[in-house]
């Protein structure tokens, strides 16, 4: 509990981690504001042409994907600020040698700071997920949607489609131990232009991909063809999250400091 | 020419600008042959430069900013201002040697990835790999003006991927506000179907590049490095 509050207390003292937090919240929110009254102002005029599909279902949820933004930033700076070189007037030093001398034991020190980012990501979850489909159904006026039973599902799936991407930076960043990888890997890749969406007119395994897969337990039209079922989604999605926490406790114990 | 040659040599000696510098037009080669095999379904090759840039854009924008921001990472910037006191001079050298460098990774990207479309010979192929390389010029020179800002790898490197990369695609229902993006007024200047440089997108690319260096320049003449 000690370690995982000192993880929680670093994370809060780096401003990366309060933009992170903010660009969280911000962009989903934000972007179904605009898109949500854009679509709903072509549905009302009939003017459809500009639109890439006429469901409403996935608005709301469909702009959480861009809170993959902040998070990212949050995952990586959890990460990367350990490594990071304090200024030669102070010495030079980096903040990993005191963590490993505050904790010795190194898959305690990891999973500590894989708790904390999990608990500011549930956090987070719960500001931004009420929020966002509050926003989409005011935006969308008549059109929105009646998601019912779903609702809770689905936002569990968004929930662990952040997740599953932020254990992804974690491990990328403990393996490269630079925060510039998994920061073009993740932002470029939550857009339309995502290299998944590319591959996916290649070969049908795409589906099992890490971001297919947990887009596939809340997102309802994807772009991608075939997709999993959201069952199956999750099932995919949470081997992939042990597979990455074991990556980054596995290159956090046996790596030379 | 004293300056630009030692920014030449200072990025020559960072590894992440041979990484990207090796692996942008590896990766242009590759979108394009993935296109190029889609294209039988969509139609047309050279027609998906566009597209085929929305993907390889990254590489330009990374350069841009790892340019601006190793300067600060290791703490260089103190060592540069002392060889080159004139801030102003010492941003305007290494604004050139990025754009040479920019440049070149424009060139050989765009034509790497025109070449795996197999739009090589097509009608005007010449003119959409400038077009091309005048894109990814642009963007690498926007990155590295963001990250000169900035001053921080983690601040500027989202900054510019939302701006450059993610907004387009992001905002297509919303074109009053995508139609003034960056990366949406330089495809329209060079590389759009009649290449029509407006006044209106004349003026709003040269207001994008001009401000982002001018900020630039202000947070360094005015900042303590």
């Amino acid at each position: 509990m000690r370690a995982l509050r000192a993880e929680l207390l670093k994370l809060a003292s780096l401003p990366a981690t309060w933009v992170g937090a903010a660009l969280t919240v911000v962009l989903p929110v934000a972007l179904t504001a605009l898109t949500g009254s854009q679509f709903a102002h072509a549905l009302r005029t009939g003017q459809l042409d500009a639109l890439v599909s006429t469901s409403t279902t996935d608005e709301g949820f469909g702009q959480l994907m861009f809170g993959l933004v902040g998070i990212s930033v949050l995952a990586v700076v959890s990460v990367s600020s350990e490594y990071a070189r304090n200024s030669r007037d102070v010495g030079g030093s980096r903040q990993i040698t005191t963590t490993m001398v505050a904790v010795p034991a190194r898959a305690k020190a990891m999973s500590a700071k894989l708790a904390a980012l999990l608990i500011w990501l549930g956090t987070l979850a719960v500001v931004t997920f009420p929020l966002t489909l509050w926003v989409s159904r005011l935006a969308l006026g008549e059109f929105a949607p009646e998601w019912g039973a779903t609702l809770l599902p689905r936002m569990l799936g968004a929930l662990l489609y952040w997740v599953v991407m932020a254990l992804l930076a974690v491990a990328v960043t403990t393996l490269t131990r630079s925060g510039l990888v998994p920061l073009v890997l993740l932002i470029a890749n939550a857009s339309m232009v995502s290299v998944t969406l590319l591959l996916s007119g290649v070969t049908p395994w795409v589906k099992v991909l890490p971001d297919a897969a947990a887009m596939a337990t809340y997102l309802t039209d994807l772009p991608l063809s075939p997709v999993l079922t959201p069952a199956a989604g999750a099932a995919v999605s949470v081997g992939w999250m042990l597979l990455f926490c074991a990556l980054a406790v596995g290159t956090y114990v046996r790596r030379d400091a | 020419m004293r300056i630009l040659a030692a920014e030449l040599s200072k990025l020559a000696t960072l590894p992440a600008v041979w990484v990207i510098s090796i692996l942008t037009p590896a990766f242009a080669g590759l979108v394009g042959y993935l296109l190029a095999e889609q294209s039988a379904v969509l139609g047309g090759t050279l027609s998906m430069v566009p597209t085929l840039l929305g993907y390889v854009v990254i590489g330009p924008v990374l350069l841009g900013v790892v340019a601006a921001c190793s300067e600060y990472d290791s703490r260089q910037i103190r060592v540069s201002l002392c060889a080159t006191p004139n801030r102003i001079r010492l941003l305007l050298g290494k604004t050139v040697a990025v754009a040479t460098m920019g440049g070149a990774l424009g060139l050989v990207s765009s034509a790497v990835g025109v070449w795996s479309l197999g739009a090589l010979g097509e009608p005007d192929w010449l003119g959409t790999t400038a077009g091309a390389t005048g894109f990814q010029l642009a963007m690498c020179l926007l990155g590295f003006a963001i990250g000169f800002g900035l001053r921080s790898t983690t601040a500027a490197l989202p900054t510019a991927l939302v701006l450059l990369v993610l907004a387009p695609p992001v905002l297509a229902q919303l074109p009053t506000i995508r139609d003034w993006l960056p990366s949406v007024l330089v495809t329209d200047a060079l590389l759009g179907a009649s290449r029509d440089l407006s006044w209106a997108t004349g003026l709003g690319l040269v207001a994008w590049l001009v401000g982002a260096w001018t900020l630039a320049a202000c947070r360094l003449e005015l900042s303590d490095a």
